[in-house]
């Protein structure tokens, strides 16, 4: 069998595009089975097509028996909260794992919780380095790569409140 | 009291005369709704969440300390809760039935 592996960054906020690119790879017939480090790896089958889905949630047996008997197997976690299932097309339909606004909303609000939680500790972290602030060439390195850090999370916490607000605006 | 979601409507309904495990949630709703209405297990996994938080749903005892299935039912304050949203939802009912029947207010 033969397996790829796809370079691609895709931030939190994306996971609704992540999840239809991995459904679009699947109809071409290879299907997604493993994350590490920015690659994806998928196994070469064009006998299959899945539904891919990911969720963020801290979950336990409990959580990983219902979507099984609710029809989604279980490919990949990653960061232990971060979930990849995956249904056959033609068996799932058009089922997927949310069926209400209100519970996507809900995990994009987890995903923003956890996100500020590691963004306020790395902030605490670094205060260090502008209290004993020294122009050498190192800080000044350091400084350029935590400014560009904090401006992608604050980039990220931006996106994750206009998901946010869409599916707020669908709760009725 | 706020509206509850239709989701944890359902559900809060599904546990009101048995307990059940999650799927077997799902499964009710879908079976008395002749298919038409089918809980997403992540939508589920949130609602079951939050009521215990809320305390309206707990599990049954028995059940607690083994590996088995998690099988839940309404608390009390659960099932007054059902209760009160089912005379809200009936009521809502009966005035459209009333304002579609056209029959005027004296």
């Amino acid at each position: 069998m033969t397996t790829i592996k796809k370079f691609k960054i895709s931030l939190a906020n994306d996971m609704d595009k992540e999840e239809k690119w991995l459904t679009e790879m699947s109809a071409k017939g290879y299907q997604f089975f493993k994350y590490r480090w920015f690659f994806y790896y998928f196994e070469e089958n064009h006998s299959k097509a899945y539904i891919y889905q990911t969720d963020f949630q801290s979950a336990d047996d409990e959580y990983f028996e219902l979507y099984n008997q609710a029809g989604w197997e279980h490919v990949h976690t990653e960061m232990e909260s971060f979930h990849y299932f995956r249904a056959p097309a033609d068996v799932i339909g058009d089922k997927r794992i949310y069926s209400d606004p209100a519970s996507v909303k809900a995990m994009y609000q987890r995903l923003l919780t956890f996100y500020s939680i590691i963004f306020f500790g790395m902030v605490v972290a670094q205060a260090g380095l502008l209290l004993n602030w020294e122009p050498t060439f190192f800080s000044i390195l350091s400084l350029t790569f935590v400014t560009a850090v904090i401006l992608l999370y604050i980039y990220l916490f931006i996106k994750l409140m206009q998901k946010i607000n869409k599916y707020r605006s669908q709760v009725y | 009291m706020q509206p509850l979601s239709e989701s944890t409507y359902l559900v809060l309904l599904a546990l009101a005369k048995e307990s059940l495990h999650g799927y077997g949630i799902i499964k009710k709703i879908e079976e008395y709704s002749g298919g038409e209405i089918v809980l997403a297990p992540g939508t589920l996994y949130g609602v079951l969440t939050n009521l215990q938080k809320q305390k309206l749903i707990e599990l049954v005892t028995a059940e607690k300390e083994s590996r088995q299935k998690k099988i839940y039912r309404l608390s009390e304050e659960g099932h007054h809760s059902f209760l009160q949203e089912y005379a809200r939802i009936k009521k809502m009912l009966t005035i459209s039935d009333d304002i579609l029947k056209g029959e005027e207010k004296a």
